[in-house]
This record gives C-alpha cells, structure tokens and sequence, in this order.
C-alpha cells in the first residue's frame, strides 16, 4: 500500500502550501488595510486571489482522496474475486480491475463499496465532490473553502474507507 | 441534521429565507460572542465597538438579500495596545464562519464548528499552523492578551 502512505504525505504538504500562500496574501491584505486600501465588499483582488488559491488547492487536495477511494475500491473488488467459491465471487468478477475506470463504476457507486452510507461522512463526501465537479468544470465558486479543515475531514474520509 | 454552509451552497433546497435567516443567526452569534470575549477579560483590558464591516456574501446576493452592517470589536488596554476581532465570513465552505484576531504579530481563525443553528462551538488555531484546533475559553483569552 505504498500509494496510500504516499497520498497522505501529499495531503499534508498539498495543506501546508496552501497555508504558505494564503498567509502570504494575507500579508498583502493586512498591507492595503493599513494603506487604506482594502474592499469590504468581498470583490477585492486580494479576496479573489485566495478564493481561486483555495479551490486550487481544494481540488488538488481532493483528488488525493479520490484516489484513496480509488484504491480502497479495487482493494474491495479483488478481496471480492479472490474468494474461491463461485457464489461469492461471481458479482465481482463483473469488475476489470485492469480498466482505469472499474467497467464504468462512477464515483457514488465506487464510495458506496469503500463507505456506509450510514456513515457520518458519507453525505458529506458527496458534497465535497459535487464541489469538486463544480470547480473542475470551470465554474468557480464565489466562497471561500477553508481548505485546511476540509483536509483534515479527508484524512477522517480516508480512515474510514474499507478495504476488503 | 442541520447542515453547514457547505450544505447551503450545494443543496437545491436552499432559498432566500434560510439565508436571511442564516445571516441574521450570524450577527446574533458574533453578538453573543463578544458579550463572551468582554467578559473574559483580564485586567487592565477593556472592550468597546468596532467599525462595523460590510457582509454581503455571494449566497446574499444570489438571493437578493441586502447587505448587512455586522460588528466588531476592539479590545484596548492603558497601554494602548489595540486587538481588533472581525468577522470575516459567514459561508466558508468547511465551516459556520470565522471571525478574525490579529495580536502580537499573530494571526488567530476563529471559527465556529456547530452546524447550521445549533449551539456555537468556537474554536481557534493560528494561521500558521491551522491544523492544530482549541477551543475559545476565558484561558485562551488571557493567554493571547498577556
């Protein structure tokens, strides 16, 4: 499970850059309020640049995730063809682990094999992802995301994926 | 379950009213957080009104909801030291809105983690290290003025 380890050292760096940035323009906001200068109507530029940072690294962070599921689904699905009797093995032999998009699995029913949805965090992993969908799609959101803590919802997300 | 703001502005069920009434939950939280915070005060600290900053966020304006006066605070000491808390907003996807403390070169997020309507659960990390979350009590109060 190298990925996986590999994924949550991403996670965390992928937080901390954020962080870096989003000081930084804060920096910049702090100088144009002394200056006088700063918009209160949430149009300003600095407010722009740390919307855009945010979904930026909103995005770059949440595939991360989804790669996590990823591999927590696949991990479900061989766990699923290994077992040796017909009857067990026979729905999940519908999967090709060999297709990059697991024989058109899309990303509900992928969560739904790796998360209860009785899960706490299964709702709310929906909405990160329609969020996800809105961004990658080219329509920015108007809000800020506070990236950091939906990072950290994220390595909760993760902990609680099964794996077989 | 009451959601958050990441509910609001991904649910379709979502309309005008709930905002109105979202912004108007906001103002009456920043309110009772003050009267908390100016309590909390050690001696030799003060509070007074601030300037007053202008919301009037995305979801706000979707719906048509005017802008809102909501208020700030300063905390003064004999010395002159000034430490300004400002909200800086109510629908922050991952939270149920923030409210900024600059001191002593530091910068403090506090933020509060109830969902929509439920009792306040403010808590506060630094912005350069946002991972690392305690709660707001008169203890943490006393320490960021010493």
């Amino acid at each position: 499970m190298d990925d996986t380890r590999s994924s949550v050292s991403d996670l965390q760096y992928i937080a901390n850059l954020h962080r870096q940035i989003d000081n930084h323009l804060e920096t910049l906001r702090d100088r144009e309020e002394l200056a006088g200068d700063i918009s209160t109507n949430n149009d300003g530029a600095i407010d722009r640049k740390q919307r855009i940072n945010d979904q930026a690294y909103f995005v770059l962070a949440w595939g991360q995730l989804e790669a996590e599921i990823d591999t927590a689904c696949r991990s479900v699905i061989r766990d699923g063809q290994s077992q040796p009797d017909w009857e067990s093995h026979r729905v999940w032999k519908l999967f090709n682990l060999r297709d990059d998009r697991l024989s058109g699995l899309g990303f509900k029913k992928r969560l739904s094999l790796v998360l209860e949805r009785s899960s706490v965090y299964w709702e709310q992993t929906l909405r990160f992802y329609q969020l996800r969908n809105q961004i990658a799609h080219g329509n920015l959101l108007l809000e800020r995301v506070d990236v950091s803590t939906a990072i950290q919802q994220f390595f909760l997300i993760r902990a609680s994926l099964r794996t077989n | 379950m009451n959601g958050t703001a990441l509910y609001d502005v991904t649910s379709e069920s979502t309309d005008a009213k709930h905002v109105q009434r979202r912004v108007e939950d906001w103002e009456e939280r920043v309110n009772n957080f003050y009267i908390k915070i100016s309590d909390w005060l050690r001696d030799g600290w003060e509070s007074r009104k601030g300037t007053p900053v202008v919301m009037h966020e995305p979801l706000m304006r979707k719906y048509g909801i005017a802008a809102r006066q909501i208020p700030t605070l300063e905390l003064f000491n004999q010395s002159n030291d000034i430490v300004k808390l400002e909200p800086r907003g109510l629908w922050i996807l991952g939270n149920n809105g923030r409210i900024d403390l600059k001191h002593n070169g530091k910068h403090y997020f506090i933020v509060d983690f109830a969902e929509n309507f439920e009792q306040p659960d403010w808590q506060v990390t630094r912005a350069d290290d946002r991972f690392e979350h305690e709660k707001v009590t008169k203890e943490w109060m006393t320490r960021v003025l010493q």
